[in-house]
């Protein structure tokens, strides 16, 4: 799987995950035809999960983030990632849920995913399809 | 009175455990899972370590109505005691019997 930054390196994007950055353009972003794209700011851009819909672009959500936050930056994180969650599905937009890891202890397991994917917001059968399925369609063959 | 269920969770820490040291690391894993969980999740959950596996595995105890709460309060453990770490639960089940076999 290749994941690019928008600012260093447009001309990878295609069938990769693209990271919506602060300054980035997104519609710029969506002509490239990435595969999905994460909303790092986590905000809810509903023009753009528009668009996604209509290019069955998928939304990658983050899970680093939320278990590498604490206190209330956590709470706030899951509260951001949980309603952002919430209106991508009932866009029925596809979605899937990385680590995006850097580090070891950045990883998570199967299990931590699919509880992290359920407190979210998603339900068992959506939040297996979504690390599972989803994830598997991502991967560059 | 009825008998609480319990759920027993393989767990392995990223870091190694000391043989030496086991009682300071329950002190410092309970304190960041009760700083997780919450005080009043935690005297639900009653989290306890049973059994150390290897140098980095052990087992983990809880009530099975707090079992997923304990679960995400594992994932959200970064640091025990200023050092960073990360516990990846890797099996559960509701017997010890059943966890081992399906560690085989």
């Amino acid at each position: 799987m290749k994941i690019t930054n928008a600012k260093s390196r447009r001309e990878e994007i295609e069938d990769s995950i693209f990271i919506n950055g602060i300054g980035t353009d997104f519609f710029q972003m969506l002509s490239a035809n990435p595969k999905a794209i994460v909303f790092s700011d986590l905000r809810i851009n509903k023009k753009a999960i528009e668009q996604m819909r209509d290019k069955e672009i998928i939304l990658c959500i983050q899970t680093s983030n939320i278990s590498n936050s604490a206190d209330l930056q956590r709470s706030k994180i899951l509260y951001m990632t949980s309603k952002l969650f919430d209106y991508a599905r009932s866009m029925k937009l596809d979605i899937s849920f990385a680590s995006f890891a850097r580090r070891e202890h950045e990883l998570c397991s199967y299990m931590q995913m699919l509880e992290l994917a359920k407190l979210i917001g998603a339900n068992e059968e959506y939040a297996r399809r979504s690390i599972s399925e989803v994830n598997k369609s991502l991967m560059i063959k | 009175m009825m008998r609480e269920k319990r759920r027993y969770i393989l767990v392995e820490s990223a870091n190694e455990i000391d043989e030496n040291s086991r009682k300071d690391f329950e002190f410092y894993f309970y304190s960041a899972l009760l700083h997780s969980i919450g005080e009043i999740n935690y005297f639900k959950a009653n989290p306890k370590i049973i059994k150390y596996v290897d140098r980095k595995g052990f087992v983990l105890k809880c009530n099975l109505v707090m079992y997923k709460e304990t679960l995400n309060a594992l994932t959200f453990i970064k640091q025990l005691n200023k050092k960073d770490t990360a516990f990846y639960t890797i099996n559960a089940s509701g017997t010890m019997k059943a966890l081992a076999k399906q560690k085989q």
